[in-house]
């Protein structure tokens, strides 16, 4: 393969690389609009098909196979929700979906005007702690939200009670994000594990009403977790379906996203956000995929030492050849081509500077190419 | 006794170009990827390099530094697919040191490049 300039290069190697980056949105990076189904002159209306939601709520019954099987999804079947979105800036190829920590403005108390607080909600999966999830009704790249200020956890066993969960007391235990529980399905549970969570069906927070008989009259009790929403990880959106949630949000105390303005009234509930840090953010790592192919060019001694570069003094080295006394001036190396079998130029990379080579000289080039 | 010549390890981003991207994604008329050869040849595999040294004028006595580099088309997004358009690279250093045999006989000799060749008279430098 090697001519005058062209040199093999080493075996290329493949790889897959996630880049984890913590990343916070906040004040007018994060906005809040709500979309009502039942508005169907409202442009709003549109994002239950883009997040697969029910677009009216007899699309999916309460007695349908969807709705009896996962209860938890038939709870997502509302008319009201709030959308959230990430900046694309802050965000690369997806988000992880155990790490949504989103602070959500809420009103103090009864739900009137007044001080502003925040309900915290974080992300998981079902069955089990996912990057992201496939879910029947949402499609892929999923997580679920949840807030032990609406439900927490589900305490009771599955799997036959070969798993107890009685030990999860919050969504959110910490140190990392990694330790939130995933959470229990309906369909997780056996005969001998329903009803193992042993708190009241009446402290349940419900999003849809339903009694303690469904799905099935005999399966009563809280035998499912609740989600207060979703995110969609790879569109970088963030639903909010609990009307415990949706229907505190102080739309009155936030701005108008272009405007800055105020919104005495809480009459314009598109793309409102609020300046508090601390009552409305959202954090979660970012994750940025590169697949990655390292090429390693080796140049040893007495190689590439000899260069067409005009300005180069060309009759002296060319003297030094002749004499055998190898006293050649240094060459600058900016540029190293990547060439496939045909010569043709299929990749460059550039230095930040040019690098000396002397005759002597050994280097090794680590060139990676990012897709 | 030999000593082990010093040596330096450089790590850098490679960007596709045009002829890169057109064999990774490609197709031909017929809707057939160019990527392989009839004989299964991959057209997109790296097989060998090339040193260049563009940026070097070697009558000064001063290197540009770190900042001061032209930078190559089609890369001011650093993430996901990198880019550039096709180039010729016309300053290049020679892998086996053999300067070409025109060159050693002492004629005017042509430096064979992609495009612009470069004629080079030894006899008046």
């Amino acid at each position: 393969m090697a001519n005058e300039y062209f040199k093999a290069v080493e075996t290329p190697v493949s790889t897959r690389q996630e880049v984890h980056t913590l990343k916070t949105v906040n004040g007018s990076g994060l906005t809040f609009t709500l979309c009502d189904r039942t508005d169907t002159a409202s442009k709003e209306a549109n994002y239950f098909a883009s997040f697969n939601l029910p677009h009216e709520a007899g699309q999916m019954v309460s007695g349908g196979t969807l709705a009896r099987v996962k209860p938890e999804l038939f709870q997502l079947n509302v008319d009201n929700i709030i959308i959230s979105n990430i900046p694309k800036e802050s965000y690369n190829d997806i988000i992880d979906g155990r790490s949504v920590t989103f602070n959500v403005p809420q009103y103090s108390g009864a739900t009137s005007a007044g001080t502003i607080s925040a309900k915290t909600i974080v992300s998981t999966t079902y069955t089990a702690s996912l990057k992201k999830q496939e879910n029947e009704l949402l499609g892929t790249n999923v997580a679920f939200l949840f807030s032990d200020e609406i439900n927490t956890p589900f305490s009771g066993t599955t799997q036959k009670q070969t798993f107890t969960k009685s030990g999860r007391t919050t969504w959110n235990p910490g140190p990392s994000y990694i330790n939130r529980p995933a959470a229990v399905s309906y369909n997780e549970l056996e005969t001998e594990d329903i009803n193992s969570d042993a708190r009241p069906f009446s402290d349940v927070d419900l999003a849809v009403p339903v009694t303690e008989s469904f799905p099935t009259l005999t399966n009563q009790g809280y035998n499912y977790d609740v989600p207060v929403g979703f995110v969609a990880l790879d569109k970088g959106w963030l639903v909010l379906t609990h009307p415990s949630v949706v229907d505190n949000l102080p739309w009155d105390l936030g701005q108008e996203l272009y405007t800055n303005a105020a919104n005495p009234g809480g009459s314009i509930t598109t793309d409102i956000y609020f300046s508090g840090d601390t009552t409305s953010s959202v954090q979660f790592v970012d994750i940025r995929i590169d697949f990655k192919t390292s090429v390693v060019a080796l140049v040893f001694p007495k190689e590439f030492f000899f260069t067409t570069n005009p300005s180069w003094d060309l009759e002296k080295n060319y003297q030094e050849q002749q004499n055998g006394t190898f006293g050649y001036d240094a060459v600058a190396i900016s540029e190293v081509g990547l060439f496939n079998q045909s010569e043709e130029l299929i990749a460059i990379a550039k230095l930040d500077r040019p690098l000396e080579k002397q005759y002597n000289d050994l280097i090794t080039f680590t060139l990676d190419i990012n897709v | 006794m030999a000593r082990v010549p010093s040596g330096s390890s450089i790590y850098s981003i490679a960007y596709l170009t045009e002829t890169g991207r057109r064999y990774l994604f490609g197709k031909d008329g017929s809707g057939t990827p160019i990527r392989f050869n009839a004989d299964g040849s991959d057209n997109f595999e790296i097989r060998s390099f090339s040193l260049y040294d563009s940026d070097r004028n070697y009558k000064t006595s001063e290197l540009l530094e770190t900042g001061d580099m032209p930078d190559i088309a089609g890369t001011s997004d650093n993430t996901c697919l990198k880019t550039s358009a096709d180039a010729s690279r016309r300053k290049k250093i020679a892998f086996q040191g053999a300067i070409p045999a025109t060159v050693q006989a002492g004629a005017v000799v042509e430096y064979t490049v992609s495009i612009n060749p470069l004629v080079i008279d030894i006899n008046s430098l």
